[in-house]
């Protein structure tokens, strides 16, 4: 019988080397890529002073508009804003209707106690910033607070809103393209089954458990050599901070434990196919990533919906690193590295279990 | 056999082929519909912050509060597009596979012509496309989503001629990349890439100029233009512009795929 830590170490290094000459710096490229692609096009959106390329044509009837001081401060604001004043509602709506507006303003006769009505498409950026200013000017006609500064300057918001579009994006999409290569281990050792290495493998001498424990090594170093790689890259490319390295190690060592858990698990569920496998981890993944605000920040989450799911070991991995970017050391972020380290055991443990009552049988 | 029959044998079984296997069921219908939930459950309310009342409320062009979920089906529709593109790209790229696996030289050797093998192609790509559609919009219809808030042809011209655009482009890449890893790139980054520069899902406006400028170039910001034109604004008129372009990128990447699917018999 051959020892386990040489078995394991023998099939994990073959794995590597598989990865690397397998087009892994696809692996690199790709995560990359949309990176600078979702950093560059959601830069103005992450920036506290965005301005839009083009004013926004803005249609305005109704009341006193002309005099009025609220559309007085959008007039004020030129690189937002063109205004033009229309006859009236039907003439603001057609504006916007035939696209010669990109929204409508419908001011409230002086003296009754109506709302303004912005007419502009369901969803649109214009239809936020146009209510937004709208709110600010007239409880500052008001003097109620100025709500926006105050939140603008609130000192308990959270790290991620801190950040710019790469800084974000940089770590988002680094924890996404983390599961995938990890999983694409997995993927690697159900494809030995399928081929028949396993096979000839065991009738070598290796143990079912030294290539089990070789599977989940194998992914869990090449999660952490690639975080270490992205880390490396996209602080180069485009100033990532990463923050304390300390701290940074022990997220990266408890997350790739946690990854590699999860794939394990997803391995040892489904059919021992490559191609299932490598669906269902895709699957997960893809949604995952959606959920865990990888791929969309989660400033643009509803609250609930980023609050429901804080518990995605990939999300506790983001906030970790958010919070050592944002200064936070070790300390800090002990909590969330033994939670991931903690789900990591679980999930390890549920596959494991899984894939011995499979194995049923076998020599 | 006639050929007309020949060829409708061919794609159908080939169609068959995608609707049996239950991992290209995943893609193409499994996880079109859990997106849509996913996403429409982060865009449904994007405007209720200015429709909430108060100084300010909030009213859609059309004066219709039917329309009010529009974000939540511009969503779907989005994923929709993605995974039909991505589907449709796997799919023209079988024949790659069956030269690879010797399955068209033997059909060539049983004296059907290349150029019947070809048009079965692409009509199974259409027909792949059809019922991936029908059943998208079907399901998440029948789970909620108001598609026929703005009536018919607000849903279905946008779906059908953006349809024939992904047909043609997935039949014009097939044409020129013969290599299993590149589509698989190709396929992987492709349709996601092109919905987020073209704004499917996150609005262009805090873009660069020159990126927002990019746009004219890309048949998913054309899609969502159709379909913005029908729920949003004047309907058919509103269509027409971006349906022309929607068209000219099918028949331009049908023409070009099928030219270079004709060099590779060369």
């Amino acid at each position: 019988m051959i020892p386990l830590w040489k078995s394991v170490s023998a099939i994990t290094s073959q794995r590597l080397r598989r990865l690397a000459l397998d087009g892994g710096w696809v692996w690199i490229a790709l995560p990359l890529a949309i990176i600078y692609v979702l950093g560059v096009s959601m830069q103005g959106l992450f920036s506290t002073d965005f301005t839009p390329a083009r004013p926004y044509q803005v249609a305005v009837a109704g009341g006193d508009a002309s005099t009025s001081p609220v559309i007085e401060a959008m007039i004020a604001s030129p690189d937002f804003f063109s205004v033009d004043l229309v006859a009236d509602e039907d003439d603001a709506r057609a504006s916007v209707l035939a696209r010669r507006s990109d929204a409508a303003v419908i001011v409230p006769p002086d003296d009754a106690e109506q709302p303004f009505r912005v007419i502009a498409p369901p969803g649109s950026v214009v239809l936020e910033i146009v209510g937004g200013v709208l709110r600010k000017e007239i409880e500052a006609l008001h003097g109620a607070e100025d709500a926006e500064a105050e939140k603008a300057s609130d000192p308990n918001a959270p790290p991620s809103s801190q950040l710019s579009s790469f800084e974000y994006f940089g770590v988002g999409i680094m924890i996404m393209f983390l599961m995938f290569t990890v999983h694409s281990m997995m993927v690697y050792s159900v494809g030995d089954r399928s081929s028949g290495a396993y096979g000839r493998i065991r009738t070598l001498g290796v143990s079912r458990t030294a290539y089990l424990v070789a599977g989940y090594a194998a992914a869990f170093v090449v999660g952490v050599i690639f975080a270490g790689v992205m880390a490396l890259a996209t602080r180069i490319i485009f100033g990532v901070e990463w923050g304390d390295p300390l701290a940074w190690t022990a997220v990266t060592l408890a997350g790739a434990a946690g990854v590699a858990s999860i794939s394990f698990l997803i391995m040892a569920t489904m059919p021992p196919r490559p191609k299932a496998v490598e669906s269902a981890g895709s699957t997960l993944i893809i949604i995952m990533s959606m959920m865990g605000g990888s791929t969309v920040p989660l400033a643009v989450l509803p609250s609930w919906f980023a609050d429901t799911f804080a518990w995605l070991p990939n999300r506790i991995v983001l906030d970790g690193y958010f919070a050592i970017a944002a200064g936070g050391s070790l300390a800090e972020v002990a909590g969330k590295v033994a939670l991931l380290l903690v789900v990591a055991l679980c999930l390890l443990l549920a596959g494991w279990s899984i894939s011995v009552v499979r194995a049923k049988g076998e020599a | 056999m006639s050929t007309i029959r020949r060829i409708a044998t061919m794609a159908a079984m080939s169609v068959y082929r995608t609707y049996r296997s239950p991992g290209d069921l995943l893609w193409i219908l499994v996880m079109p519909v859990v997106m849509s939930f996913v996403l429409s459950m982060w865009f449904g309310g994007f405007g209720e912050s200015a429709a909430a009342g108060g100084p300010v409320v909030y009213d859609n062009p059309r004066g219709d509060d039917r329309l009010d979920s529009f974000p939540a089906l511009r969503a779907t529709f989005a994923v929709f597009l993605i995974f039909c593109l991505t589907a449709l790209i796997t799919r023209a790229g079988n024949i790659h596979e069956e030269r690879k696996g010797g399955t068209l030289a033997r059909t060539l050797a049983c004296g059907i012509p290349y150029r019947d093998v070809v048009a079965a192609h692409v009509v199974s790509i259409g027909v792949t496309g059809v019922i991936q559609a029908a059943l998208v919009l079907s399901i998440t219809g029948i789970l909620g989503f108001d598609w026929l808030a703005a009536g018919w042809s607000a849903l279905l011209l946008p779906t059908a001629v953006a349809l024939f655009a992904c047909a043609g482009i997935a039949v014009g890449i097939v044409g020129f990349v013969r290599n299993e890893g590149h589509l698989q790139l190709i396929v992987g980054a492709g349709p996601s890439l092109l919905a987020m520069f073209g704004g499917a899902f996150f609005p262009l406006d805090g873009a660069p100029a020159n990126i927002q400028r990019l746009t004219v170039v890309n048949p998913i910001y054309w899609s969502m233009e159709a379909l913005d034109g029908g729920f949003v604004y004047q309907g058919i008129a509103s269509q027409t512009g971006p349906l022309a372009i929607l068209i000219l990128v099918g028949v331009l990447g049908i023409v070009l795929g099928v030219q270079g699917l004709r060099r590779m018999e060369a």
